[in-house]
């Protein structure tokens, strides 16, 4: 299986404020990842060095075998835990914003989830609910046909009924092709779509593993797993 | 570039509008003055060159705010585009907006006719009005909306460049003090006598002696030329120094 994602040895401070250090892993096409940890772990840090948000203060990350910059953005999707759109857009505006940017966006694929996720094309987004607001964002991120999707808790903050909605339709709609790095606390709802699961810890990694082999060696689920490490965070 | 300029136009679309509606019914409102309640021509003239300020000063604050959003959203940094396609659509906002504004100023001063009691003025307005000194007005004025947008790019990506909140106090630094730096070497250079037509802070005061067919810069490049080259330089180092910030320096 091909690399599409390789951190090595990323270091990233802001000022004084070390939010990840030394941290390595490479993650191969194919895979749908959980980057899991507590509150102030550096999850959201390491997905913004991922897309190309911030910059590390040492280390280098390639996406397909590029150092991450311009050429990267068009081939990583990232749905971060805020709006990707403007208060003045329609549902339609913000499909057509990212048809006018992508040329990896699938238009058809789009009109596709709108329906499964039962927005309507004419609905202001600045009226859309929290639920519908990140059915939205994820409509508009899975709807491009990228290599890396950064999915930064897509089911936060949601009720179960719109959660159960948006975990199946990352199931349904995802690329095999591609990878899914993907942030959550909410693990009993979604552990069952993980491969591997990597932890982060005070900013260093912890842990990078198969979630087989947790369940396997260690036999425990990926949430068993997650209290034990994180019990005293 | 385009794209972006076309969803800069649309989020900016409704107070567009108010802008050039409440221009359009002011000027209106100033011609029906003029010709139905009698009012002066020199109030009327005061009142056309007060709404058009106003709104150019409005249609550039809403350019800088569009990049604003550019710099601070997280959809519009996670576009592939160039930071110069950015640069370059925010400049060609701020250039369609000038000239939007442009329009109306000179359309509402071709209609209106306006009479002084000086003959001089009289002189100098009909020969603003003639196309050589009109084309020469617009391309000056699209001149400096361009080196300016591109000073307050370069204090804006500044301020974005760092964290705290004294930051835009930094921006503020960069925006005055490149302005004065400008200033100072084009007096350095054209001499202390030159009019500082492109600073955007001037000190001092000056006295004009009308004799308008000989003072009106008409072969304006060669006139302007030094200056000009100068500014053009400044130009040039300002969107460098932007688009650097903008490519390693900022971050969200």
């Amino acid at each position: 299986m091909s690399v599409v994602l390789e951190v090595k040895d990323i270091h990233k401070s802001y000022w004084r404020k070390t939010a990840l250090s030394d941290v390595s892993f490479t993650i191969e096409r194919g895979k749908v990842i959980g980057l899991l940890g507590s509150n102030g772990s550096g999850k959201t840090t390491l997905m913004k060095l991922i897309a190309g948000l911030t910059h590390p203060t040492s280390g280098s990350i390639k996406v397909g075998g590029a150092t991450v910059g311009h050429d990267t953005k068009r081939i990583v999707s990232y749905m971060p835990d805020i709006p990707l759109t403007e208060g003045w857009m329609k549902v339609k505006d913000a499909v057509s914003f990212y048809r006018d940017f992508y040329a990896d966006f699938d238009h058809a694929k789009a009109h596709e989830m709108i329906s499964f996720m039962r927005l309507n094309e004419q609905d202001r987004v600045s009226s859309l609910s929290k639920g519908m607001q990140e059915r939205l964002q994820l409509t508009l991120a899975l709807s491009r046909n990228a290599s890396l999707y950064l999915l930064d808790e897509p089911i936060g903050g949601v009720d179960p009924v719109a959660r159960g909605k948006i975990l199946d339709a990352l199931v349904e709609y995802y690329n095999p092709e591609s990878s899914i790095i993907l942030t959550t606390h909410l693990l009993t709802d979604i552990e069952r779509i993980f491969d591997e699961v990597i932890m982060l810890k005070q900013g260093k990694l912890i842990l990078q593993e198969d979630v087989e082999t947790i369940r396997m060696k260690r036999g425990k689920s990926v949430d068993e797993l997650f209290k034990e490490v994180y019990a005293e965070c | 570039m385009l794209k972006l300029l076309k969803y800069n136009w649309k989020m900016n679309s409704l107070s567009l509008y108010i802008v050039l509606v409440s221009s359009v019914l002011l000027y209106a409102l100033l011609v029906i003055g003029k010709y139905k309640w009698g009012w002066m021509d020199e109030l009327v003239f005061v009142g056309g060159v007060v709404v058009s300020s106003l709104s150019s000063l409005i249609l550039l604050v809403m350019t800088s705010l569009s990049y604003k959003h550019q710099l601070s959203s997280y959809h519009r940094r996670l576009l592939p585009l160039s930071q110069l396609e950015e640069i370059a659509s925010i400049l060609l906002l701020g250039v369609v907006y000038m000239l939007l504004a442009a329009t109306l100023t000179f359309a509402f001063f071709a209609v209106l006719d306006v009479n002084f009691n000086s003959a001089e003025v009289n002189k100098a307005m009909e020969i603003l009005l003639q196309p050589k000194p009109l084309i020469s007005s617009i391309l000056f004025a699209l001149w400096n909306t361009i080196t300016l947008l591109a000073l307050i790019m370069l204090s804006m990506a500044t301020t974005y460049s760092f964290r705290g909140k004294y930051r835009a106090w930094i921006g503020v630094i960069v925006f005055v003090g490149f302005s004065l730096a400008v200033d100072y070497i084009t007096n350095l250079v054209v001499g202390p006598s030159y009019d500082q037509y492109f600073a955007f802070i001037k000190f001092g005061s000056y006295e004009a002696d009308i004799s308008l067919s000989e003072s009106l810069p008409v072969d304006w490049f060669h006139f302007w030329s030094v200056p000009m080259l100068i500014a053009a330089l400044a130009l040039v180092l300002k969107l460098a120094v932007t688009h650097y910030l903008m490519k390693k320096r900022i971050q969200l």
